[in-house]
């Protein structure tokens, strides 16, 4: 089944386009995360992409106004020429997504450990309500407290409140090097404890993830910075935790972020949900999950596999499954006080497109008052 | 310390004599029933502290104030205003400089001090639960011994409270490197105004529903009242590199500062004062501040190796600025001393004249010192003195303009320059707040800055979620009902 399709080029055609469009509407960029994309029956899709470009950018000032549609690509290649970036470290880049639809997922990747997320670097926006008018919140300079702070609000909001037009972030100055150590171990809790001891060394790293796939844990450091200083400090990391690291600099070690940020680990027939967590629940969260497979595993007489990747220093697990088993996981996450969000779908699923989110989230009630506020003609679809 | 000299013609309220109607009387026996007589104040003696917060030009005199000593009572008292449709504000320790804890004239005030405990650290996943009237500094004292703090650091920090940080999401000095007290505040437990009590947000920094937290956040208290909030913890840094420059002129410093940034450093605070606030802050607290035209203090922080380099490329750039005078912080003791002296910058001015008011106005950094010009010029226009401390990493100026208010037309020529100060900020494209919030001290600013669409979803929000807008009713937005919209 296919959605109709509504695809404004500017900005006289996307305000026309939702106040006059029939039914309700959900926004998409490029359609990099899918699930997050793909309207439910009878809801259009408000295509975004062609509304692209970046309108201002102030190096020296540290930030840029770019439209909602444009390719996230596009405008790390523009921070990248002033040594500038966006340090939460976007996801799928290369499979095209748009700053919006960034913002939308809040779709952050292994450098939000030691920044921040979308929500730290957005400073303003403007955006079409589901009358068609044009609103705009916040500013274009990195400390604003002036009136309500729409633009955070936005971040996460999946194209549910209000289709995004044009966003101002705050960027810093791009670290000139960094290094990755890596270890290994069969054994989850040794890994867990080797993150928390490189959490605690003084060091910051910018990104500290673990990837679990099969009988292996791996443990990723990244520390970045002055590149006279990152030899000592990766030295004195490994002084702290022990030996045996592998260590990746240079060309290579920018290459496994890249694919880290494209979540290469995860077949992109599969599905991929993202699970907000802290580091205290991973174990049990990692125990749960192991019995749960070994049941489900038995109750379907066949090998059910879910890789899992603990991103953020714990703050965030990915997991990535073939099999139809949404509703038996989003029953695990209930029991476990978590809450998921599909990025993809496997085309396995039973009835598809699946379920968008699992379980609950908090503010449902608060949430309830602020759409009927900025959306009160429901224009805007929301799961 | 609060100045209560005088009531300014142009405060906000209405009646001096209040007859108490049937209404009132109800609602202060409903309150009798949830407070003892020692934390319900009715009495004007009782009230007249409570009259006005860090912007001491406006009084408010509440109908009653309330301390309540559990997130119970105060949920009880938001109930009662809800009932009896009388508007209220939530006050910490009043050190709002733009009236956001003043009262609302007739209104309850709701007193949240005594709500000061700090419910839970976890060390691991890096979160303190706190109550509202926790002090802000408090927090990263009992952090401490995990290596870790809370960065958002106002100058106010050893007096103010979370929920006060959070109702106007206040700044400090190391907001280029760590943003504001929004970007750590993780989770909240809110009453809203008809008394549904909400929680938003949770212990993790992820999330994947709209950013409600985010939107709670500076919302200056017309949401609701905050009465648990989970705050993200982050590492001490390991080493604090702080060098204090001085320069023959505030051009040269500002210069200087976009030097730094331009070699790709990000310190964690880059401030500016200039003679005035430098002679001010000397004379209050000693810091040993050079008696120069302006100084210049930039913090590195992060670990040894890092800093230490850092430190070196920042001593290249700083000599390429030609300073007239450098110090560098040899302990901490000596870094502390240099952060003393500017963060009592605004009450050493009160050593200087007998009132001032502070501006809080954002430019983009590259039009610093064009607005600084500027400033200076309508000093010298309408004759009076101003002192400048800022923020020069983010271009959130503090013009600290100095007025005699016994001197007749001289709080008026203080306002105008302020108003133009503010209508400049705009012109440049930035902000009429950096940090202190609209309160009411720019009510009539916000919509420069918004065009009437902008302000109208403001509006409605507002109302969606406090129909009869009783939440800090008059702080940000003006009141339907003064606007003549039914």
């Amino acid at each position: 089944m296919t959605a109709e399709i509504i695809r404004p080029v500017t900005l006289n055609e996307l305000q026309e386009m939702v106040s006059t469009a029939e039914g309700k509407l959900l926004p998409r960029g490029q359609g990099s995360k899918p699930a997050l994309s793909a309207p439910p029956e009878g809801v259009k899709s408000l295509a975004l992409d062609a509304i692209s470009g970046l309108l201002e950018y102030n190096p020296s000032e540290f930030t840029f106004t770019a439209l909602a549609g444009t390719p996230v690509e596009d405008i790390e290649r523009a921070l990248d020429e002033h040594d500038q970036y966006l340090p939460f470290d976007p996801l799928f880049v290369q499979a095209g997504a748009t700053l919006g639809g960034t913002v939308a997922a809040n779709a952050n990747g292994p450098g939000r450990y030691r920044y921040g997320g979308v929500r730290d670097f957005i400073l303003g926006i403007r955006y079409v309500n589901g009358e068609g008018q044009t609103v705009q919140a916040g500013g274009k300079v990195v400390k604003n407290a002036a009136g309500f702070d729409l633009s955070k609000l936005m971040v996460g909001s999946r194209g549910g409140l209000a289709a995004l037009y044009a966003l101002t972030f705050k960027v810093f100055p791009k670290p000139e090097a960094s290094i990755t150590l890596q270890k290994s171990s069969a054994d989850f809790s040794e890994t867990i404890a080797w993150m928390q001891q490189a959490a605690n060394t003084r060091l910051e790293p910018v990104s500290l993830e673990i990837a679990a796939h099969g009988d292996q844990y791996t443990l990723l450091v990244r520390l970045a910075g002055l590149k006279q200083a990152l030899q000592d400090r990766s030295q004195r990391l490994i002084d702290t935790l022990g030996c045996d690291w592998e260590r990746t600099e240079g060309l290579e070690e920018e290459l496994l972020w890249k694919s880290a940020r494209e979540m290469e680990w995860a077949p992109a027939s599969w599905n991929l949900i993202k699970v907000p967590i802290t580091p205290s629940r991973i174990p049990n969260f990692e125990m749960s999950l192991q019995r749960f497979l070994e049941n489900i595993s038995k109750a379907r007489q066949s090998s059910v596999t879910i890789l899992r990747h603990y991103g953020a220093g714990g703050q965030i697990a990915w997991l990535a499954f073939e099999e139809a088993i949404l509703p038996d996981l989003e029953d695990l996450l209930i029991s476990q006080n978590l809450a998921g969000l599909s990025i993809r779908w496997s085309r396995s699923q039973h009835i598809f497109p699946g379920k968008l989110q699992l379980g609950k989230t908090n503010g449902d009630e608060f949430l309830r008052r602020v759409k009927s506020a900025l959306d009160p003609a429901f224009r805007f679809w929301y799961a | 310390m609060k100045k209560r000299s005088r009531i300014s013609p142009k405060s906000v309220r209405k009646n001096d004599d209040q007859e108490k109607s049937t209404a009132s009387k109800a609602f202060i026996e409903g309150l009798a029933e949830i407070f003892p007589i020692d934390r319900l104040l009715t009495e004007p003696a009782q009230l007249i502290p409570y009259e006005s917060d860090a912007l001491t030009a406006h009084q408010g005199r509440p109908l009653a104030v309330v301390v309540p000593e559990s997130a119970e009572e105060v949920i009880q008292s938001v109930r009662l205003c809800h009932h009896h449709r009388i508007p209220f504000t939530a006050r910490g320790s009043g050190t709002s400089l733009s009236g956001g804890a003043m009262p609302v004239d007739g209104g309850l005030l709701i007193a949240m001090n005594r709500l000061n405990r700090i419910l839970h650290i976890d060390p691991l996943d890096r979160i303190a639960i706190v109550e509202p009237g926790v002090i802000n500094i408090a927090v990263s004292q009992v952090a401490a011994q995990y290596g870790l703090y809370y960065a958002p650091d106002p100058a106010s920090q050893v007096i103010s409270t979370i929920g006060g940080n959070l109702a106007f999401n206040a700044g400090g000095v190391h907001c280029l490197k760590n943003g504001m007290t929004s970007n750590h505040i993780l989770g909240l437990q809110v009453v809203l105004p008809d008394g549904e009590v909400v929680e938003l947000g949770g212990e993790s920094l992820e999330s994947i529903s709209p950013d409600l937290v985010g939107l709670f956040v500076g919302s200056e208290g017309l949401f609701g009242i905050a009465l648990q909030a989970t705050l993200r913890l982050i590492p001490r840094p390991e080493s604090y590199k702080t060098v204090l420059a001085a320069y023959n002129s505030l051009e040269n410093a500002g210069r200087a500062v976009g030097r730094i940034i331009g070699a790709g450093l990000l310190p964690g605070a880059l401030e500016i004062m200039d003679h005035l606030a430098i002679v001010a802050a000397e004379a209050a607290v000693h810091p040993g501040y050079p008696d120069q035209a302006a100084i210049l203090i930039v913090e590195l922080e992060g670990d040894q190796q890092q800093v230490s380099y850092e430190f070196e490329r920042l001593m290249d750039v700083i000599q390429g600025s030609e300073p007239d005078e450098v110090h560098i912080a040899q302990d901490e003791a000596e870094r502390l001393r240099i952060w003393k002296g500017r963060k009592s910058a605004f009450a050493a001015v009160g050593r200087l004249s007998p009132e001032y008011l502070v501006n809080d106005g954002v430019v983009p950094r590259s039009r610093l010192g064009a607005a600084l010009a500027e400033i200076e010029r309508l000093a010298q226009q309408h004759g009076l003195r101003v002192a400048n401390v800022f923020h020069a990493g983010d271009g959130n100026l503090h013009p600290l303009i100095l007025f005699d208010g016994r001197n007749p037309g001289e709080l008026e020529r203080a306002r105008l320059i302020s108003g133009e100060i503010l209508k400049l900020c705009i012109q440049f494209g930035g902000s009429i707040t950096g940090e202190h919030g609209i309160g009411i001290e720019k009510l009539d600013y916000l919509p420069k800055m918004y065009n009437p669409v902008d302000m109208d979803v403001m509006q409605q929000l507002r109302c969606s979620i406090d129909p009869f807008e009783l939440a800090n009713r008059g702080k940000m937005l003006p009141v339907q009902a003064e606007r003549g919209v039914q």
